[in-house]
C-alpha cells in the first residue's frame, strides 16, 4: 500500500533554450536536479509539467515512432561507464544495441562499429572485448561510440569525466571537441566541476535544489557572476590560476532537505549576502540581454566581484 | 597523489601494514617516531592502528555500517582505542562531533548513516580517526565522494584540523589541485614509483618531471572571455601494465622528452630544482 505524504520538486520551473551545434552546461551539486532535469528531456524520467521542443517540434508526449524519432536525436552518455555497459555484452553488440533498438540496423554492423570506434579513438580489435576488460577512460569511449551510433543531434553528457583520472578525462573531453566540430552535434553538459563546465560551454546554467540561480553566455556566468551560488561554486573549483572569486562566497553548512525547503530563496540559508527580504520572499529570474539571475541582491554580488576583480588575470 | 593503479593507496596502506594477503613486502623501512614498523609484531601493529595512526577511508558511505547508529560506530571506536566508556565516553564523542563542525551533534550520533549527506558521513568518519588523538592520519580520498563546495568544506576542516591539534596527515587522492590545496609536501605516484617529491606550491608551478607537467598542464580551465576553445594538452597513452613494465624509465613511452637512456636505464632520485625527480634529465653531473 502506498501513501504520498508529500513532494519534492526535483526540477521547479527550469526553461532552457540549446542552440543547434553548441555546447550547454549545467552546473550544480548533488541534489540541484540537474540530471533529473537531463533525464527528463531524454524522455528517460516523465516530467509532470513542461513541454520538450525539438527543432520546434514538441516531443514531450512522445510514444511509439514519435519517441523513437527522439530517441535517435536525443542519446545520453552516463556518468559511470561500469555501470552503463552491460557486462553481459561485447562493445561490439554494445554499440549496436540503440540502432537495433530503434529498429535502424543496415546489415553492415562491422563497418559502423569499426567507423564507430575510430571516431572515438579506439582500435578496432576492442569490438570483441567486455567492459570488465576496458579501462575507465576506454569504457568511457564506448560510451560514447554507442551514443554516436544513431547519428543524435543531442548529446547529454551527465558527468562524464567525473570518474576519471585527469589524464584521462583531458583526453575525452578533446575528443567532445573534436566530435563536435566534425559532427556538428550539440551537447547538454551536467557537472559539479566548474573548471570543465568553463572549458568547453558555450552558456552555462546554474542550478541548486531544483531551481535556476543563473544563466546566461560562458563570459556572464563565468566573468560577470551574479548569483551567491554561482560564486560559491567558482571559488570551489580546483583552479591552479588565480581565482575569479575567493572566500566571501563560502557557503555556511549543506543544501537543505528539499523535503521541507525554506521560505523565500532557497539559497538564504548558506547565502553570506542574505537578508530578510531573501527570507520572505523567492526572488524572480530577471534577464538582461541573455544573462538571467535570480538573487535579490544581485546587484551586490557583482559589485562585490568587480572590486575583487580588479588587477586578477583573466585567462 | 597519482592517477588509478599508481600504488598511492598500496603504499599508503603499507604504512599501516594493512596488505592484501597476496602481498609482500620485499625491501624497504618503515620508520614511526624512531621505531620500524617493518619489525613490529601483529599485536604491536594493532596497537598503533587506530590509536598513534588512524586511517579515514574512502567513501564513508561504504566505510560507515549502515545498520548501526552514528553513535554505536563512534562510541566502539572510543572504547576499542582509549578505554572510555559511558558516560566519559560519550562527551567525549559529543566533543569531536562538534570539532569537526557538524551542526547538530547529538542528532547526528542518533542518526543512521543513510540518514546523512555524504559531506557528513565524512565528517563523521574524520571524528572517529581524531578519537584517539593520533600522531599521524592517513586519509584515503577524502574528499572524492563529495561535491564541489562541500570538498572545499572538508578540506578546510583537515587543514584547520592539523592546525589545531598538530598531527601529521597523508592524504592520498588522485588530483593533483586537492592535494595542492591542502598539503605541504607531494609525491606524485606513477606505475608504482614517487617520480617527483617536493613541497606542493612548487610542484605545482616549477613541475619537473614530465608526467607532472602532463598532469598539471591537462587539468581543464575555464577559459579567457572571449576566446575560442582549444584543446588540452594530454599525457598521451595509458599507464602500463605493471606485469610487464616498460624498460628503463617507466614513463618513457608516453614521454615528450624521452631519450636514449630512458629507454635503457633506470633513471635515479635527483635533485631537480627545489624537489626530487625520477628522471633522467637531471642526471646528476650531465
Amino acid at each position: 500500500m502506498n501513501r504520498v505524504v508529500g513532494q519534492i520538486k526535483a526540477v521547479d520551473g527550469v526553461s532552457l533554450k540549446v542552440k543547434a551545434g553548441t555546447t550547454y552546461g549545467i552546473a550544480g551539486e548533488s541534489g540541484s536536479g540537474k540530471s533529473t532535469l537531463c533525464m527528463c528531456v531524454a524522455r528517460l524520467i516523465p516530467s509532470t509539467a513542461g513541454k520538450v521542443y525539438l527543432d520546434g517540434e514538441e516531443y514531450t508526449d512522445a510514444k511509439g515512432q514519435k519517441l523513437k524519432k527522439l530517441r535517435e536525436n536525443v542519446q545520453v552518455v552516463f556518468q559511470n561507464p561500469l555501470s552503463s555497459l552491460d557486462p553481459h555484452m561485447s562493445v561490439k553488440n554494445i554499440i549496436l544495441e540503440p540502432a537495433r533498438a530503434l529498429g535502424r540496423e543496415r546489415g553492415d554492423d562491422d563497418n559502423l562499429v569499426r567507423s564507430l570506434l575510430e571516431m572515438v579513438g579506439l582500435s578496432p580489435s576492442v569490438s570483441t572485448l567486455y567492459p570488465h576488460e576496458l579501462s575507465g577512460g576506454m569504457s568511457q569511449r564506448v560510451a560514447i561510440a554507442r551514443a554516436l551510433s544513431v547519428r543524435p543531434r543531442l548529446i547529454i553528457l551527465d558527468e562524464p569525466t567525473s570518474a576519471l583520472d585527469a589524464s584521462v578525462q583531458a583526453q575525452v573531453l578533446n575528443l567532445f571537441d573534436r566530435l563536435q566540430r566534425e559532427l556538428g552535434v550539440t551537447y547538454l553538459l551536467v557537472s559539479h566541476d566548474l573548471s570543465v563546465i568553463g572549458h568547453i560551454c558555450d552558456r552555462v546554467a546554474i542550478m541548486y535544489s531544483g531551481k535556476l540561480c543563473e544563466d546566461g553566455s560562458f563570459e556572464d556566468v563565468f566573468y560577470s557572476p551574479s548569483h551567491p551560488y554561482t560564486g560559491a561554486l567558482l571559488s570551489s573549483a580546483h583552479y591552479l590560476s588565480n581565482s575569479l572569486v575567493e572566500g566571501h562566497f563560502a557557503p555556511k553548512g549543506e543544501m537543505p532537505s528539499q523535503r521541507s525547503p525554506p521560505p523565500g530563496c532557497m539559497y538564504h540559508p548558506r547565502c553570506s549576502f542574505a537578508t530578510e527580504v531573501c527570507k520572505q520572499s523567492y526572488p524572480v529570474l530577471e534577464e538582461d540581454s541573455g544573462h538571467r539571475v535570480a538573487c535579490h541582491h544581485k546587484r551586490e554580488v557583482v559589485g562585490v566581484l568587480d572590486e575583487r576583480s580588479e588587477g586578477t588575470q583573466t585567462g | 597523489m597519482g592517477e588509478s593503479g599508481s600504488g598511492k593507496s598500496t603504499l599508503a596502506y603499507t604504512i599501516l601494514r594493512l596488505i592484501p594477503s597476496n602481498a609482500r613486502i620485499d625491501s624497504g623501512k618503515i620508520t614511526l617516531q624512531n621505531r620500524s614498523v617493518l619489525e613490529l609484531s601483529e599485536k604491536e601493529m594493532r596497537s598503533i592502528r587506530g590509536r598513534e595512526v588512524s586511517m579515514v577511508f574512502q567513501d564513508p558511505g561504504t566505510a560507515l555500517n549502515p545498520v548501526f547508529r552514528i553513535k554505536d560506530q563512534v562510541l566502539r571506536v572510543i572504547k576499542e582505542n582509549i578505554g572510555l566508556s559511558g558516560i566519559p565516553a560519550r562527551q567525549h564523542a559529543m566533543r569531536l562531533m562538534a570539532e569537526v563542525e557538524l551542526p547538530d551533534p547529538a542528532e547526528v550520533l542518533e542518526a543512521f548513516p543513510y540518514e546523512l549527506s555524504g559531506g557528513m558521513q565524512q565528517r563523521v568518519m574524520i571524528a572517529m580517526a581524531l578519537a584517539s588523538n593520533p600522531k599521524l592520519i592517513v586519509a584515503d580520498e577524502p574528499t572524492s565522494a563529495v561535491d564541489a563546495t562541500i570538498q572545499t568544506q572538508i578540506l578546510s576542516l583537515l587543514r584547520k584540523l592539523r592546525t589545531e591539534r598538530e598531527f601529521s596527515m597523508i592524504i592520498i587522492t588522485h588530483s593533483i589541485a586537492v592535494a595542492a590545496e591542502v598539503c605541504d609536501r607531494i609525491a606524485v605516484m606513477y606505475a608504482g614509483e614517487i617520480v617527483e617529491l617536493g613541497e606542493a606550491k612548487k610542484i605545482l608551478e616549477y613541475p619537473k618531471h614530465p608526467y607532472t607537467e602532463g598532469l598539471v598542464k591537462c587539468i581543464p580551465k575555464p577559459r579567457a572571455a572571449r576566446s575560442p576553445k582549444v584543446d588540452l594538452p594530454t599525457v598521451p597513452g595509458q599507464v602500463p601494465d605493471l606485469t610487464s613494465p616498460p624498460a628503463g624509465c617507466r614513463f618513457n613511452p608516453r614521454c615528450p622528452y624521452a631519450m636514449e637512456a630512458c629507454r635503457k636505464e633506470r633513471p635515479g632520485f635527483w635533485k631537480a630544482g627545489d624537489s626530487k625527480a625520477l628522471c633522467h634529465l637531471y642526471r646528476e653531473g650531465g
